[in-house]
C-alpha cells in the first residue's frame, strides 16, 4: 500500500473514546422529540400533515412509502406516525437498538414530513444526522445497548475516529455551501453589511418586535460581516480540525494553528452565531440540531480535559486552617 | 468480539473507506450551490431580486461590464442554465441515495434579505364591520395563533407571501380557516385573508420615527355561509375599506 495512504486508514481508524458520538446522538434525538412534540402539544398535526380531504388545509400528490402503506394522509395515521416519531426519538437518546433504532427513526421523520412547504433546512440536518447515526456506532456507550452487552450503560467501547470526522464534515459542509450562496449585495464585501438588520425586520421569523436594531446598527453589520467570512472560510475549520488530530507532525502551519486553537475559535463563533439566533428568531429546530454536531468537534479525552477544567475553575482552594491541619498529619 | 484475521480486517477497512468516501462525494455534489427554484424568471421580477440586480450591475461596472442590469440578467440566466444543467447530470447516480437515506443536502438559508416582506393578516365582517382576528406578530390579535405562529406554519406563510406563487395551495389555506372561522365566529358573513407587503425601513427611518407604506396583496374574500350550510351571502367588495379595520375581534 503507498505509505501515505496507509497513513490515512490508521489515522482514521485510530480508536478513541464514544462519548462525543454518544453526546451526538442524545442532542439528535432531543432535538426531534422537541421539534415533531411541539407538533403535537401545539396541535397542528390536522393542519400541516392532514389531507385536505381528511379534514388537512391542502392535498398532497405523493406520499413516502410508509404512509402510503398506512392508508394516506388522515389524522390517525398521521397522528400515529408523529407520536411513534417522538417515542423512536426516546428510544434513539435511551440508545436501545443500535444503528437500527436509527433507520427506524430516520424513515418515521421522513414519513411524517410529507408537507414540503412547512419545515425548513433543520428537516434536512435532521435527516442527514439521524443517517450519520446509521453510519456511525454512536450506541458504543453510555447507551441501554452499552448496558445490555457490558453490564453497564457508561462503560464503552473505543469507536474509530472516522465517525466523528464524518459528522463534523456534514456541518462544515452545511455552512460552507450556505455562505457560497450569499451572494447578495447585503451580505458581500463592498456593499453596507446590512443583511442581518434586514433579515432580523423580516416579520415571519421574528421572535418579538426587533426594530431596536436601528439602534444597534453597527453591531448588526460587524455581525453580517463575521457571519459571512466565518461560511465562506468554513473549510479552514476543517483545516484546523486534521491539525489539531495530527499535531505530533510537524510544519509551522499545523504549529500555528493549534497554537491559537483555530477549531475553538470557529466553534465559539458558531455558538454565539446560533445562539443569538435563539434570542431573536424563530427558525425551529435548527438551532438546537446544528449545535448538537459541535459536540463532536472535541475527542473524548479533550472532553475530559475541558471537564477537568471546569472542575477546577468551582474547586475552592483549601483554606489556611486546613492547609495547616494537613500538615500537622503529615508523616 | 475475536479480532478479525489480518487479510480480513484490511479488507473490512478498505470497504469501510471506500463507503466513506463514496457518501462525502455524494453530499459534496448535491450541497455544491446550485440555483435551483431561483431559475423561475417570473421571481425575478420581484422589487427585491431586481434590486440585487441593479445592486451588481452598478459594482460589476468597476470591473469593465458596460452592459445594462437587463443585459446582466440575460448573461446570468444562460450561465445558470448551463450550470444547473451540469449539476444536475453530476448528482443524477445519487439520486436514490439521497431519496431513501435522507441525505439531501440544500442549504439557501437567509441567501439574501427579503426588502419587500408581507405580513399575514386575517379579518372577518360582522355587521358589515371589519375586524382583525390575526395579524402575524400581533400579541392583540391572536386567533388560530396558536397554530399560525408554530414555526413549522411559519414557514407555509412566508412562502404564501412571496409574490403570487402557490396559488392552490393559498386558496386552500384560506377555505381551511375559513372552515374554522365559521364555528368560531357565528355571525360573521365573511373571512379575508391577505398579506400587508411593505419595503423595510432602513436603520435611519425607523430612528426618525417613520412608519411603512403598507400594500396589501394576495387579498381573498370567503364567505362563510357554505361552510355552515348555509346559501352564501351577498358578495362583498374586495377593496372595501369604508369600515374600520382595526375593531377588536367579537
Amino acid at each position: 500500500m503507498i505509505p501515505w495512504l496507509r497513513g490515512w486508514t490508521d489515522w482514521a481508524f485510530r480508536p478513541e473514546g464514544a462519548e462525543p458520538l454518544a453526546l451526538f446522538r442524545i442532542l439528535v434525538g432531543l432535538a426531534i422529540a422537541v421539534s415533531i412534540g411541539s407538533v403535537l402539544t401545539d396541535g397542528v398535526v390536522e393542519v400541516l400533515w392532514v389531507d385536505v380531504a381528511h379534514g388537512g388545509y391542502r392535498t398532497f400528490e405523493r406520499v413516502p412509502w410508509l404512509v402510503e402503506q398506512l392508508g394516506g394522509p388522515t389524522l390517525p395515521v398521521m397522528t400515529g406516525l408523529t407520536v411513534a416519531t417522538v417515542v423512536a426519538s426516546l428510544v434513539l437518546m435511551a440508545g436501545l437498538g443500535g444503528r437500527l433504532t436509527a433507520f427506524l427513526l430516520l424513515q418515521l421523520y421522513m414519513a411524517v414530513d410529507i408537507n414540503t412547504h412547512a419545515g425548513g433546512s433543520y428537516d434536512l440536518l435532521i435527516k442527514n444526522a439521524l443517517w450519520l447515526c446509521v453510519l456511525t456506532p454512536t450506541t458504543a456507550t453510555w447507551s441501554l445497548d452499552a448496558w445490555i452487552l457490558r453490564g453497564r450503560p457508561w462503560r464503552g467501547r473505543p469507536v474509530p475516529a472516522w465517525a466523528r470526522g464524518l459528522i463534523v464534515f456534514q456541518l462544515i459542509l452545511m455552512y460552507w455551501t450556505t455562505g457560497l450562496q450569499k451572494l447578495s449585495a447585503h451580505w458581500t464585501p463592498g456593499g453596507e453589511f446590512d443583511a442581518l438588520y434586514y433579515i432580523l425586520q423580516q416579520p415571519s421569523w421574528q421572535l418579538y418586535d426587533l426594530s431596536f436594531f436601528a439602534w444597534l446598527y453597527p453591531l448588526t453589520q460587524v455581525g453580517t460581516a463575521v457571519t459571512w467570512v466565518w461560511e465562506v472560510t468554513a473549510p479552514v475549520w476543517l483545516l484546523a480540525l486534521i491539525y489539531r488530530g495530527t499535531r505530533e507532525k510537524g510544519g509551522w502551519l499545523r504549529a500555528t494553528f493549534n497554537a491559537w486553537d483555530v477549531r475553538t475559535i470557529y466553534a465559539l463563533v458558531g455558538i454565539v452565531f446560533h445562539g443569538a439566533l435563539v434570542l431573536t428568531m424563530n427558525v425551529g429546530s435548527f438551532p438546537m440540531i446544528s449545535l448538537a454536531f459541535y459536540v463532536c468537534l472535541w475527542d473524548a479525552d479533550e472532553w475530559r480535559s475541558m471537564g477537568r477544567g471546569v472542575r477546577g475553575l468551582f474547586r475552592r482552594p483549601p483554606s489556611r486552617a486546613t492547609a495547616a491541619e494537613a500538615a500537622t498529619v503529615q508523616p | 468480539m475475536p479480532a478479525l484475521p489480518p487479510w480480513l480486517e484490511s479488507a473490512r477497512r478498505w470497504i469501510v473507506l471506500a463507503l466513506i468516501v463514496a457518501h462525502i462525494v455524494a453530499i459534496s455534489i448535491m450541497a455544491f450551490p446550485s440555483p435551483g427554484g431561483g431559475l423561475n424568471r417570473r421571481d425575478w421580477k420581484q422589487p427585491t431580486v431586481q434590486a440585487e440586480f441593479d445592486a451588481w450591475n452598478e459594482r460589476l461596472r468597476a470591473f469593465g461590464w458596460t452592459g445594462t442590469s437587463s443585459e446582466l440578467q440575460d448573461e446570468l440566466y444562460g450561465i445558470a442554465r448551463s450550470y444547473a444543467s451540469a449539476h444536475h447530470q453530476l448528482k443524477k447516480p445519487f439520486y436514490r441515495y439521497y431519496e431513501c437515506c435522507g441525505t439531501a443536502q440544500s442549504w439557501r438559508m437567509f441567501v439574501a434579505p427579503h426588502m419587500h416582506p408581507s405580513r399575514f393578516q386575517l379579518r372577518i365582517r360582522q355587521e358589515k364591520v371589519w375586524y382583525v382576528i390575526y395579524e402575524a406578530r400581533d400579541p392583540d390579535h391572536r386567533w388560530m395563533g396558536h397554530v399560525l405562529d408554530h414555526d413549522r406554519m411559519r414557514s407555509v406563510l412566508f412562502r404564501y407571501g412571496w409574490g403570487k406563487k402557490y396559488p392552490k395551495t393559498y386558496e386552500q389555506l384560506g377555505d381551511w380557516l375559513a372552515r374554522h372561522a365559521a364555528v368560531d365566529f357565528p355571525d360573521a358573513e365573511v373571512l379575508q385573508v391577505r398579506y400587508a407587503s411593505y419595503r423595510s425601513l432602513s436603520p435611519e427611518q425607523v430612528r426618525s420615527g417613520e412608519r411603512p407604506k403598507i400594500r396589501w396583496q394576495r387579498s381573498r374574500i370567503i364567505q362563510l355561509g357554505p361552510f355552515r350550510g348555509e346559501t352564501p351571502g351577498e358578495p362583498v367588495d374586495d377593496e372595501d375599506e369604508s369600515d374600520s379595520g382595526d375593531e377588536e375581534a367579537p
